[in-house]
């Protein structure tokens, strides 16, 4: 087992001695021998600080046409950066949960596509009175996303035995004024919607009744107490609309909303085998002008990766593709393999 | 937290059994709760639920309350929808106002 792993650490650094000697340094650098986060603005050799993430079509219209120019003609802006996700700025509402954080290979790549564009300007290196603008597009997926931390289990778990505690307890005084229009005190309201309560208790549809009947006592039956509500609409109002403002403050809903957080957090520790695609290009403009354009360079990257599941060791293995043409019409090729281990 | 109400409307068929699903999209985390016209109480994921035929449900109010956990960090928009046989009804949709955070939904269903 030993000699084995030695002799893979030592093709890795042999194949990592061959990336740094072997490509020609002056145009690419190591750098670029990582997937980029962002193709575009890597490819393009930027670093923007200002960048444009929509996450709907309409922020996605106003950035665009924000950086169109005046009257939405056709400029290209100077140093603008868009990064955005082309699956999630509409809604699935067919997607659910479960297919979310476990996609096939055709969802994968959709929900992971994330495409960026950045543009920049320099004067010509030949002639100073002419700004030569460059436009980067680059685009990234993840082709397989691996499996699934078994942390996950445990968080929806927590997340919907929370959810269904508020719920349960909710449930019952919104049947009883949907159903009974004669309910215009507090009492009566209390005391039928408790009676609804016993009643589905009765019938063993709680795992946990108690805690549900404490979250009646401790938080539902305290907001109702402060209430000035005497006609039956009033009281549908602070069961469907006021009591839920309070929910953000009770502890039930702060656990639901930490183990959220943990849970989308999760997207950084799957496990097992995963596929990351990575490609940009520069479309250059030399004169400054939409007339005469090229493209100087592109690159291709692939990053197959395997993580244990504890995430206590990982390989990686980066296939890049690079072509870049300079304005003299010397073409360099560069290719290059690397092998990552972190422990 | 928002809570998000709805009051559909939907035709029914004498002599067709309904059934109700109640979807929660955009890879978020949501439970349901409601009670039927059995007078059963159904909590949790809400997956072909009869409810029905159409005869013995039309004049018939169904109260479905969810909540929806915005789990997913691509998006901060929850979604909701309810089929009934192979209608749709919505989907409704609302952003959370912050991260990790959560909206409910409070649809009533007239069946007509």
């Amino acid at each position: 087992m030993k000699n084995s792993l030695s002799i893979t650490v030592l093709c890795a650094i042999l194949l990592y001695s061959y990336n740094i000697f072997g490509q020609t340094t002056d145009d690419i650098g190591l750098s670029e021998l990582k997937t980029p986060s962002s193709p575009a603005f890597t490819i393009l050799g930027v670093q923007p600080t200002d960048i444009s993430r929509p996450k709907s079509y309409q922020a996605l219209e106003t950035s665009l046409f924000n950086a169109s120019g005046a009257g939405g003609s056709l400029v290209l802006p100077n140093s603008y950066a868009l990064e955005f996700s082309p699956f999630w700025i509409s809604n699935h509402p067919d997607l659910t949960f479960d297919n979310y954080v476990e996609p096939n290979i055709p969802n994968s790549i959709l929900q992971n596509l994330s495409i960026s564009i950045a543009t920049t300007e320099l004067k010509n290196t030949t002639d100073t009175s002419i700004v030569e603008r460059k436009i980067g597009f680059g685009l990234r997926t993840m082709i397989i996303s691996g499996s699934l931390p078994k942390e996950v289990k445990t968080l929806v778990s927590l997340i919907s035995v929370n959810q269904l505690l508020v719920l349960d307890a909710i449930s019952p005084f919104q049947f009883v004024l949907l159903n009974d229009p004669s309910i215009k005190t507090r009492e009566d309201l209390v005391t039928k919607a408790q009676a609804e309560f016993n009643s589905r208790k009765a019938a063993n549809s709680f795992t946990n009744p108690d805690s549900v009947q404490q979250v009646i006592n401790n938080f539902i039956k305290p907001f109702l107490v402060l209430s000035n509500a005497s006609m039956h609409n009033e009281w549908v109002n602070e069961i469907n609309v006021e009591i839920f403002k309070k929910l953000d403050d009770y502890k039930t809903t702060k656990e639901i909303n930490a183990a959220a957080q943990k849970l989308r957090e999760m997207n950084k520790d799957y496990y097992g085998f995963m596929l990351e695609f990575a490609g940009g290009l520069v479309l250059d403009f030399p004169i400054g002008t939409f007339d005469y354009s090229g493209i100087p360079k592109y690159g291709i990257w692939l990053t197959p990766t395997y993580r244990v599941e504890d995430r206590s060791f990982e390989a990686s293995l980066l296939f890049r593709l690079s072509e870049i043409t300079p304005h003299d019409s010397t073409t360099k090729d560069h290719s290059g393999r690397k092998i990552n281990f972190r422990k | 937290m928002e809570n998000i109400i709805n009051d559909p409307t939907y035709t029914v068929q004498d002599g067709t059994i309904y059934s109700l699903t109640v979807i929660i999209g955009n890879g978020q985390l949501g439970s349901s709760a409601l009670k039927n016209f059995d007078g059963e109480y159904i909590h949790g994921a809400v997956n072909n639920v009869i409810l029905g035929d159409g005869k013995n449900i039309r004049g018939k109010n169904l109260l479905i309350t969810s909540m929806v956990t915005d789990a997913n960090s691509n998006t901060n928009t929850t979604v909701i929808s309810y089929k009934l046989n192979g209608d749709t009804i919505g989907p409704y949709s609302k952003d959370v106002d912050t991260d990790n955070s959560s909206i409910s939904y409070t649809t009533t269903i007239h069946f007509t």
